[in-house]
């Protein structure tokens, strides 16, 4: 156990690049993980992006030939696999790790050691599934992997082999970091941070995790099922044999629908702190926002087949799933008049982040709403397999999701660094990127319309597409240059901009009572939560109750800093997870070279060390 | 840092269940999921194989030697719960003995396990053979998995209270491997109701 | 400074806890060993004699059920130690029952 000392000036020690590279592979601080979740996820944002960029420049012009089909394949696989997977989920868990702790009043995460191995495994994940690309067998099935278009009889390379090798670790290390989360939430609050207190970020943060919780395994199952297909000459999925693909369109989506919460609802819990903080409003019907997004959860559990209604299910399954699907836009629809009257009548301050949610809601509506179209099961035949649906799904997930995630980047790196992001510059990118977004985007409901299929490679001139798809191509370079603007912004408010103080937006929470960046112990005491929206309950009082006051919210001192427990840095969660990829490695290549089992046997050996080593250190 | 400051620091809880003990119970309601997931594969496919031997062609379940393989599993929860009886008690010899015992019926169990699919093998029940033999052998090699990592850790609770690391004060370690276990045997009664004695 | 080895949960209306005293001695759990071995053993009875097809399937769920139930209850003191747990583990179960099962419904009516 490592005890905090007040560092003395002077004393620290002078930080060297072996020094910040040590503490990066051993830290199991929930910050520092959270910013390394951070960039790791923006630097995958740049990837995903370049392959969009990759898709619209060869899509821009009619019969245009830049580069191979196959390689247009797997752009598009890359794209949706990396985007979902590698970006909008672990930029959310980014967001878990840093701010959740602080908003509940917490030194650290429940698991801080399980906390650094979940990112150890996002990131030998995300390598291993990118491995792909440097050996020319990147995985081109489309990011559902629909089976038996993934069985080793129509993808002979090793390309799906790296797809479903890859998403095995990522969900090991969702998993964990679910698991991790739902307890910290319930166990490590506050005194006083009762259920229905708790930051709604924090309650979307819990519905997330359980979603993931649940969920999870029936995608482990179905990608265990594929690889044993695959590597095994198993059956599942195997006509020949009686195996039925449509089971894996069920297990697929049985996971996907809640993942597509998954990825919503943390967006969706940070513009719920964003709008009631820059519209000095507490949040409008706050049990009902709560409630909603619990509901939504639930839900999500009912909807899966409207993945599938062209599958051929039959009249009864469609129909039951097409109700259950209207009805999910229902506690959606609520949350977002919550979200309407919390603004309403507010005392606003336009700030950057206040853009990116307001942005958030208003994209998120129009994807909401085309995606009540695709509930109805005559109207989605229709839409099928069209650019439509794209259109729907960049709405939901990049105006709805990535708005929301650059919110919060914009409304806690304050927090994060102790500098703002330059309010000038975070407004061009906002403009830019909601017009290069809609420009991007917008077309495609023209094109689904007009009958333009998904994932082709390429159209004839007389389609008439081309228009179209030369604004859309013309919009993503524009989402491009806002996002180099983002970047310059970080790079230049990291510089030049002043120090953010503790509260530079005059917010509601607990994570802006402490120093920013907060110290590594975050609370020097303890808090004592007495309302929902402690810090502005807080500043009330200061206010009317100026004498009484001072003791508010630190009643309990627990231990002075100079005598917090911190967890010590392990160097096990790197090591453990290390194992998998190895793993993973070897069971890729041993239908080429049985040899290679013993790669498998060398990962189980490093993941038993890594474990071994872990439960003896002393803590 | 002195002794006095480590012994206050009791951890305290907000609903008062032990971070690790909740946990476990999050992280089994999720296996349940993964399980469910298996057993409903093989539902699925149930008498959908093209090629025999499979159920109600060619092949029949050996029920008396699977009952008794289920009941040694059965039996062992009951030691892995005297097994915690013992630890909370502070009887570090009960302890040994029943998390032995406990693993000895897990190896039982496993030992029946690996005959049992020898037997499929030799009566043309393989992994590649048809769709019985596939989602067979991937639910209940999956289930004896998660049998192995649960003896491998009551081998490892065996050694630490043997190196005198496991004190009554650590029942809790214990009492998470029995919950494991339990789960597991749980999951054995479910699999063995729906796959082997459930004819359609 | 000693703390009593059950901590005071802060927020206690999620939690039921028993002392320690009150969760069953040794005597007790083989008294349900017994019970569900005796259950097993009925499973396999029930299996041979050639009953209609419908009830037997419904007597081995519901053995299968009540196994299962004792096991969670007694042995993972699941009745003992509060609700949180249990509610957390039954969302598990009661999901992966019903998802699937709509699931393979879902199939079956498609073929």
């Amino acid at each position: 156990m490592a005890t905090i000392a007040r560092p003395l000036p002077g004393a620290m020690p002078r930080p060297s690049f072996g020094r910040t590279i040590w503490g990066i592979m051993t830290t199991v601080d929930h910050k520092k993980i959270g910013l390394m979740y951070l960039t790791t996820s923006l630097f995958f944002f740049l990837v995903g992006g370049v392959e969009a960029l990759a898709i619209r420049t060869q899509l821009a012009r009619p019969d245009q030939h830049l580069y191979s089909a196959e390689t247009y394949n797997a752009l598009f696989t890359m794209h949706g696999t990396t985007m979902i997977f590698l970006v909008v989920m672990p930029m959310g868990v980014a967001f878990f790790n840093f701010i959740v702790p602080l908003q509940i009043g917490a030194r650290d995460v429940a698991f801080p050691r399980l906390n650094a191995l979940s990112y150890w495994l996002y990131l030998f994940g995300a390598i291993l599934i990118n491995t792909g690309w440097f050996v020319g067998a990147a995985p081109d099935d489309g990011w559902f992997g629909y089976a038996n278009l993934t069985t080793l009889a129509y993808s002979p390379g090793h390309n799906q082999d790296f797809w479903f090798a890859g998403l095995q670790i990522l969900g090991v290390a969702s998993l964990i970091g679910a698991l991790n989360f739902a307890v910290t939430i319930l166990n490590l609050r506050a005194p006083g941070m009762r259920l229905m207190r708790m930051p709604v970020f924090v309650w979307m943060t819990l519905v997330t995790s359980a979603l993931l919780i649940l969920a999870l395994p029936v995608i482990t199952v179905a990608l265990i099922e594929l690889m044993f297909d695959r590597q095994f000459a198993t059956n599942f999925f195997n006509v020949n044999k009686g195996g039925d693909p449509v089971l894996w369109q069920h297990l697929f989506w049985l996971f996907g629908h809640p993942e597509v919460y998954i990825m919503i609802l943390p967006a969706m819990g940070i513009v719920s702190e964003i709008l009631p903080t820059f519209s000095r409003k507490p949040l409008f019907g706050y049990p009902v926002v709560v409630f909603s997004g619990v509901a939504i959860g639930f839900m999500s559990w009912g909807v899966w087949a409207h993945h599938m209604f062209t599958t051929g299910l039959g009249a009864t399954a469609n129909s039951a799933f097409a109700v259950s699907t209207m009805l999910i836009a229902v506690p959606t629809g609520v949350k977002i008049f919550n979200w309407v009257f919390t603004v309403w009548g507010g005392d606003v301050r336009l700030k950057t982040p206040f853009y990116f949610a307001i942005g958030f809601v208003a994209m998120f509506i129009i994807g909401g709403l085309s995606g009540v179209t695709h509930a109805l099961v005559p109207s989605d035949a229709e839409q099928h397999q069209t650019y439509y649906i794209v259109a729907h799904f960049h709405y939901v997930l990049f105006g709805g999701a990535i708005f929301g995630l650059f919110g919060g980047i914009y409304y806690w790196f304050p927090k994060m660094t102790g500098r703002m992001l330059s309010e000038k510059i975070g407004l061009t990118h906002f403009w830019l990127m909601l017009i290069g977004f809609n420009m991007t985007f917008g077309p495609f409901h023209m094109l689904g319309l007009d009958g333009m299929p998904r994932r082709i490679y390429t159209y004839p001139t007389d389609r008439g597409w081309g228009f179209w798809n030369m604004v859309s191509t013309i919009g993503a370079f524009t989402i491009a240059l806002s996002i180099l603007i983002f970047l310059i912004n970080v790079v230049v408010s990291l510089r030049k901009q002043p120090d953010a103080g503790e509260d530079p937006w005059d917010a509601r929470t607990l994570e802006w009572t402490i120093p920013s960046p907060p110290p590594e112990y975050n609370f020097a005491k303890i808090p004592v939560v007495q309302a929902r929206d402690p810090l502005w309950h807080q500043k009330l009082l200061r206010r009317y109750m100026a004498p009484r006051a001072e003791t508010i919210g630190e009643q309990k001192v627990e231990e002075e800093p100079g005598h917090i427990h911190m967890p010590s840095p392990s160097y096990y969660p790197l090591i453990t997870a290390l194992g998998l990829p190895i793993m993973m490695y070897g069971i890729i290549y041993q239908s080429d070279n049985k040899g290679l089992w013993g790669v498998v046997g060398a990962g189980v050996i490093v993941l038993l060390l890594g474990a071994f080593g872990w439960a003896t250190e002393p803590t | 840092m002195n002794e006095a400051a480590v012994a206050t620091h009791v951890e305290q809880t907000a609903t008062g269940y032990d971070n690790r003990k909740l946990f476990m119970w999050i992280f089994l309601a999720s296996e349940c999921m993964f399980f469910g997931s298996l057993i409903a594969t093989y539902l699925l496919y149930r008498g959908r194989s093209i090629d025999p031997p499979y159920p109600g062609n060619g092949f029949t379940y050996n029920i008396p030697y699977t009952s008794v393989s289920s009941f040694v599993l059965l039996m062992s929860s009951l030691t892995m719960v005297l097994a915690l009886s013992a630890i909370q008690r502070g009887d570090q010899r009960a302890l040994r003995v029943w998390l032995l015992a406990t693993a000895f019926l897990g190896c039982t169990f496993i030992g029946g396990q690996a005959f049992e699919f020898t037997s499929f093998v030799q009566k043309g029940v393989t992994l590649k053979q048809n769709l019985f033999g596939t989602t067979f052998f991937v639910l209940t090699g999956f289930h004896g998995a998660h049998v192995t990592v649960g003896v491998l850790m009551l081998l490892s609770l065996f050694a630490l209270s043997m190196r005198g690391k496991l004190p009554q004060s650590s029942s809790l370690n214990v009492e998470l491997v029995g919950l494991y276990w339990h789960f597991v045997d749980v999951v054995w009664i479910v699999i063995f109701t729906l796959i082997y004695l459930v004819k359609v | 400074m000693e703390r009593p080895a059950t901590t005071q949960p802060r927020f206690p209306r999620l939690v039921r806890r028993v002392e320690p005293h009150h969760a069953p001695g040794q005597l007790e759990y083989v008294r349900i060993a017994v019970f569900l071995a005796i259950l097993t053993a009925l499973e396999v009875i029930v299996y041979y004699p050639g009953w209609p097809k419908t009830p037997k399937i419904v007597l081995f769920v519901i053995l299968a059920a009540v196994k299962f139930a004792t096991v969670a209850a007694f042995f993972m003191h699941l009745k003992f130690d509060g609700r949180l747990l249990a509610i957390v583990f039954s969302t598990g179960m009661a999901l992966a029952g019903s998802a699937f099962l709509v699931a393979i419904v879902t199939i079956h009516a498609m073929n």
